[in-house]
């Protein structure tokens, strides 16, 4: 059995810097992390392996996204696809989705299924599952919280929050893993020196037969005209009084009398 | 280094009621000014905060005029009471947590900080672009970021304790096995005096010619006179005042406990940052994994930044929290696990397979293997073993904070000994062997590399806090006994007063006594560190 799963690296949040003038994340110079919800990806993946089945990760980024994919590869991926172009730069979701698809058609055409985290905590736009699915002809699975094989067929939980769904799907699909255990997986000394070892294939633009028109910006359907970050601000009003006044006081300040 | 004269220079006072204070009646002011991690609680009448260097002179001379006295509080994450007010005012230093700028000396690459900006804070900022930054000179930041990043070695365990703090009692950390404690690190102070004026001391500028050194203030002349003992640099040490012939005005601060001054502001030096492995190996029982260390420390080829331990005890503290729900972020100790040793060791992408391959064979000799470990290099897992490390202490202190309901004179008692090469095996049976004739729980963990590492005793109630306080104490007799350090990174505050005679006899007591009357003869700023006022 062959789990793909397609995983991004994302600016670290804890230090996310945001550019004044287009309210974009500033990149340049920035620490980085594995998306956190990839993080669920891979558990899930992981977790579905049994003996002689294999763990893919893909990621579609810089140079500097290998250090994403060699995190996955000592956390239990057996091999790596770093996509990188320079003509993938500025992609929307739209054109990721076409070059993830296209990876899959050329490169890794028997998968089983195909796992992804819910969103990217930088773009969090949540659609690079569903049109992946779409551009290959696959069924996207939202809210996923997990997965397990069973009598050869995925079966998979689905948490709405106030529903939590049962399914059982056959064939490969792409699965939209929404969360995961907390407590981190912790390599060892020695999947980390195997890590070292385990291959990372690097493709480019035409090793994915892809027109310049089909990848980054000149791919991508959406412009990100602008973003205004939203700043909130509380006035605070001190009440005194008696209990009752200043529950008199609450309710006038809320307007409800 | 110069020997002229040491020149304060006047700071100008504001207007009295521009600073911010809370209280005037005891019971109005929040306990958590009145007591800091040693959970001691204290007493005062109000609480100031000022905001910049005049306020500060301000109510410094307001106290000298009224006979009053205040304790230096910053974020009150010390053990042993520093914080801790025994009357008088508190001045909490919380509105002067500023970073002032990224400077560059002869030697390299510093930064300038108010004293409370945490160590956290520090360390958030450096992984910024140092360019969008306040520089000293024009160009730093842009330089820096061409060089960068650069980090500030020192690292105490606790991450939120201000680095005003760290100086004042020139805290260590893990990673001074390496690098050497807070001391080692400052480029500059700036220090207030008691009477209002400030020191502006850049290291190697001002010294003590032998043991005196003459401070000019805008009315008076300070005779500084060092006490005659020399301390003890062979070990790590932050039991009393730093001391000896021909020494630098600087180190007189640091590690003061804020009895000769507040600092106001702080030049810490930078390095720039290299790849590390972390690495937390598991051993079958706690002398394996201690035998493991002495085998690592007299290595040649494998130069650890820092060595932790965690004995079996402390391994199961963590599993007891993580089984009652808490630490849900941190991994749980195998169940295969007896003993922990971490290292953090240099390795740079190209060479991880290598650096990994050295430690091998040293390992399996004790009984540990490559399978039994985890090993991180991202900084987030680097931050996660280090949460690990210190939940520990962490753990401890909540346990005892919520014994104080019922016992309310208790307060955590564990050892902060060190003690050289040769006598740590001795120093570690002596441990066991102690707190197992009282009947008592302890666990075991931290800086082993340094011989150094925190016994920290299981308290249930104020008989076990009674037999551990009596076991400490003998802990820091044999201690000096064997040419160590009864208080090697926490200070003396006011919980270890009583070890400062067992290091410098009556005599050396005395003379400190002296020195803190010439520096401040109404004994207006933290009365109870160190001596008894």
């Amino acid at each position: 059995m062959k789990i793909l799963v397609m995983v991004k690296q994302v600016p670290d949040a804890e230090n996310v810097e945001l550019d004044p003038q287009t309210g974009n994340i500033r990149r340049d110079g920035a620490e980085r992390m594995l998306n956190p919800y990839c993080e669920f990806a891979l558990q899930a993946a992981v977790s579905l392996r049994e003996e002689g089945d294999e763990v893919v990760v893909v990621t579609m980024g810089p140079r500097s996204a290998e250090e994403a994919l060699r995190y996955c590869l000592e956390r239990g991926a057996d091999r790596a696809y770093l996509l990188t172009d320079k003509d993938f730069a500025g992609s929307d979701a739209w054109a990721t989705a076409t070059v993830l698809s296209r990876f899959l058609q050329l490169h890794e055409p028997d998968h089983d299924i195909v796992l992804t985290g819910r969103q990217a905590i930088d773009g969090d736009t949540g659609q690079v599952p569903a049109e992946l699915a779409v551009i290959s002809g696959l069924e996207p699975f939202y809210h996923v919280r997990s997965v397990s094989k069973q009598d050869g067929m995925w079966r998979v939980t689905q948490d709405y929050g106030d529903e939590v769904r049962e399914l059982m799907i056959s064939g490969s699909c792409v699965l939209s893993i929404a969360s995961g255990s907390l407590e981190p997986k912790v390599p060892s000394m020695v999947d980390v020196q195997e890590a070292q070892g385990k291959p990372l294939k690097v493709l480019d633009r035409e090793s994915l037969d892809l027109k310049k028109s089909e990848a980054g910006l000149a791919g991508s359907r959406t412009r990100v005209v602008k973003i205004v970050n939203q700043v909130h601000t509380r006035a605070s009003q001190k009440l005194q009084g008696t209990p009752a006044e200043m529950a008199d006081g609450i309710l006038q300040a809320g307007g409800w009398i | 280094m110069g020997i002229e004269p040491v020149r304060a220079i006047r700071v100008p006072s504001v207007p009295f009621q521009g600073i911010k204070k809370w209280g005037g009646t005891r019971d109005s002011l929040p306990h958590t000014f009145l007591t800091d991690e040693s959970k001691l609680s204290g007493h005062a009448k109000e609480i100031y905060f000022p905001s910049d260097e005049s306020q500060l002179a301000t109510l410094l001379r307001h106290l000298n005029r009224t006979g009053g006295h205040a304790t230096i509080s910053g974020m009150r994450t010390g053990v042993v009471g520093g914080a801790v007010p025994q009357g008088g005012s508190v001045i909490c230093m919380e509105n002067m947590d500023s970073l002032i700028g990224l400077g560059k000396d002869q030697q390299g690459y510093f930064v300038r900080v108010q004293p409370n900006m945490t160590l956290r804070s520090l360390q958030r900022i450096l992984r910024q672009r140092y360019s969008s930054l306040p520089a000293l000179q024009p160009g730093v930041g842009e330089e820096m970021d061409a060089q960068g990043p650069f980090f500030y070695p020192v690292d105490p365990t606790e991450q939120n304790g201000s680095l005003g703090g760290n100086v004042a009692a020139n805290s260590s950390g893990a990673r001074s096995f390496r690098y050497g404690p807070t001391r080692d690190w400052v480029r500059r102070l700036r220090v207030m005096l008691p009477n209002g004026d400030i020191l502006d001391i850049v290291r190697g500028e001002h010294g003590f010619q032998g043991r005196e050194c003459k401070v000019v203030t805008e009315d008076d002349v300070i005779h500084l006179r060092l006490p005659s003992y020399d301390f003890n640099r062979g070990v790590k040490n932050s039991a009393g005042l730093y001391c000896h012939e021909d020494m630098d005005l600087i180190d007189l601060f640091i590690g003061s406990e804020g009895t000769l001054g507040v600092i106001t502001e702080i030049d810490l030096r930078l390095m720039p940052s290299y790849p590390v492995l972390s690495i937390l190996v598991f051993f079958p029982d706690d002398g394996k994994a201690l035998s493991f260390v002495a085998d690592l420390r007299l290595s040649s080829s494998i130069r650890p930044d820092l060595i932790e331990y965690f004995d079996e005890a402390a391994l199961g503290l963590i599993r007891d929290v993580k089984a009652k729900g808490g630490l849900r972020k941190l991994p749980c100790p195998p169940s295969y696990a007896g003993s922990a040793v971490f290292l953090d060791l240099p390795a740079g992408a190209e060479d991880i397979s290598s650096v990994l391959e050295s430690i091998r064979p040293l390992l399996r000799m004790h009984g540990g293997s490559p399978e039994r470990s985890w090993c991180l290099h991202d900084r987030r897992g680097r931050e996660m073993l280090r949460d690990f490390r210190h939940s520990i202490p962490e753990t401890i202190f909540q346990h005892v904070g919520g014994l104080k309901g019922k016992n309310p004179g208790i307060h955590k008692m564990g050892t902060d000994v060190s003690v050289p090469d040769a006598a740590f095996p001795e120093m570690m049976e002596y441990y066991a062997q102690t707190l197992r004739s009282k009947g008592l729980r302890w666990v075991t963990f931290g800086h082993v590399g340094d011989n150094h590492p925190h016994v920290e005793v299981i308290l249930h109630d104020m008989d076990d806090f009674r037999k551990a306080k009596d076991a400490c104490q003998v802990f820091a007799h044999k201690a000096v006994q064997l040419g160590g350090s009864p208080s090697a990174e926490h200070g003396i505050g006011k919980l270890k007063r009583e070890y400062l005679p067992l290091l410098y006899g009556s005599q050396g007591c005395k003379e400190l006594q002296a020195l803190k009357r010439s520096v401040d003869p109404n004994g207006v700023l933290n009365r109870g560190n160190l001596m008894e006022w």
